[in-house]
């Protein structure tokens, strides 16, 4: 053994014994690393005045023909869980009743299209039709970077937006656990919702359950049931304000205990979570109610109310979001799923992560059986791999899962 | 003299049209028509008494610097946990 540590004679002196006292090795490698890569890949500070400026100059060119309008910045760019690479995405709010999508909202779109066209800056422009539809723009230098994906009134993605950027600023390790995650299941090729597999909004959704009741010390609480208030879904979009401080609360979390998991650790955990101890058949994940929660209790309960924003005679006390942004899977209109009990199953086939506002299924595109086996598989693999080696390149070295429908 | 027109292109220059409801209404149904689509009562109401939905809490000053802010904090804490695990 000697002589493959130091060379033949060459005795590798022992590390000082403080060294190798449980304090110290606390501070390990993979959890610099984490970090590092997290502020190697996470949206500057400069990435993001170009996207406000572009935002600004977008509603420059629209507030004529919609007067009073407000241009929100959703999504990435502005929840906390952005890297340098992230497209824009905007949401047009015009009413605070539910547009409709299959109608109104494409006509909007198409407005906007024909007045953009006349702006220097805007290079092209596509209209997309789906559920809810999307207008994407593309831009002249020194914008032509960032795409935006526009979409007309789909306010949950406001609240949705609001309630994951106090999530990801409420402990220093959620941001740098997202980031690796994330690109872990880029890597991976599970991170592509049009392959059947999870949303990047899927991934963040699942980190936080993680830290919400997967780890020994809890580092998340519920924000929405602490501060029921603030992250109601009736609370008016246009008051949601992210630079407001949370009021401290009580709540269940131990910081000093919370503090002592480190940043490597949660990463583990995560890994492991999701490969030995969710049980991907009975469980449900629901930030909203902070646990796991029965899949079976969520499946059943089909959005029925079509009741606007904000109304007050919504049927379940629990949702009252818009009826519009609720995604079904596969582009097939709310109303064919709803009158459609298979169709409504299905959408909860495999993974069932509970959006916190609209109760619907963000990981609906994971219907695919093989595609499914394959994602249980890289999370075991990746936590036997890391656990081993404690070494983040070795695990973002990876390949991709094979059981992609499109790659097969 | 007319300025040329790369020099006087300023995106911030707010547009010096503002159309009127009865224009903004006849631009949507222009569209809509164009593409056998119809401008419904809901959306016509909205064109013509538009309601305020500016983005007052997200003007784009107070986000970046918002940003920066998480973004000192974070390295803040990190600092004082790595300390605290010491």
């Amino acid at each position: 053994n000697e002589e493959f540590r130091g060379g033949p004679g060459v005795a590798s002196p022992s590390p000082p014994a403080a060294l190798l006292s449980e304090p110290l090795s606390r501070m390990d490698v993979l959890s610099e690393k984490i970090w590092d890569y997290h502020n190697k890949v996470s949206q500057t500070d400069e990435m993001l005045q170009r996207k406000l400026h572009l935002r600004d100059m977008l509603y420059t060119a629209i507030s004529p023909v919609f007067p009073l309008s407000g241009l929100y910045v959703v999504g990435s760019s502005l929840n906390g869980f952005g890297n340098n690479s992230s497209d824009m995405d905007l949401c047009l709010m015009i009413t605070n009743k539910d547009l409709d999508q299959k109608n109104d909202a494409v006509v909007v779109l198409n407005l906007i299209l024909s007045t953009l066209q006349y702006e220097k800056f805007v290079a092209s422009q596509k209209l997309i039709l789906a559920k809810v539809p999307i207008l994407r723009i593309k831009f002249a230098a020194p914008f032509d970077d960032i795409t935006v994906d526009l979409n007309a009134n789909n306010s949950v993605a406001i609240r949705n937006t609001h309630l994951l950027c106090y999530y990801s600023s409420y402990d220093w390790r959620v941001r740098p656990l997202v980031s690796v995650v994330k690109e872990w299941a880029k890597r991976k090729g599970i991170n592509d919702a049009n392959k059947s597999s999870f949303t990047s909004y899927s991934l963040v959704l699942m980190v936080i359950h993680y830290l919400q009741c997967g780890t020994e010390a809890r580092v998340l609480p519920n924000l929405q049931q602490s501060y029921p208030t603030r992250f109601s879904n009736k609370v008016d979009v246009r008051t949601l304000n992210v630079t407001m401080p949370l009021e401290p609360v009580q709540d269940d979390i131990d910081p000093s205990l919370s503090e002592n998991t480190t940043l490597g650790e949660l990463l583990i955990g995560f890994l492991d979570y999701y490969a030995n101890e969710f049980n991907y058949d009975r469980d449900a994940i629901s930030i909203r109610q902070g646990k796991r929660v029965e899949r079976a209790a969520l499946a059943v309960r089909p959005k029925v109310h079509l009741s606007s924003e904000g109304e007050k005679e919504a049927p379940l006390p629990s949702s009252s979001a818009s009826s519009s942004s609720v995604h079904n899977g596969i582009g097939v209109p709310m109303h064919h799923s709803l009158s459609n009990p298979h169709f409504w199953r299905s959408q909860w086939r495999c993974v069932c992560i509970e959006e916190p506002f609209t109760n619907s299924n963000t990981a609906h595109s994971i219907y695919d059986e093989m595609v499914f086996g394959a994602i249980k598989e890289a999370f075991r693999e990746a936590h036997s791999e890391l656990q081993d080696n404690r070494d983040l390149d070795r695990l973002l070295e990876c390949e991709p899962i094979k059981a992609s429908t499109t790659n097969a | 003299s007319e300025p040329d027109e790369a020099s006087s292109y300023d995106p911030f220059v707010r547009s010096e049209v503002e159309y009127d409801a009865a224009t903004r209404l006849q631009m949507a149904e222009e569209i809509a028509s164009t593409r056998r689509m119809f401008v419904s009562p809901i959306l016509k109401d909205i064109m013509v008494n538009p309601e305020n939905f500016y983005h007052e809490c997200q003007q784009s000053a107070k986000m970046a610097e918002d940003a920066n802010q998480r973004r000192q904090m974070s390295f803040n804490t990190k600092r004082e946990a790595y300390i605290h695990q010491m």
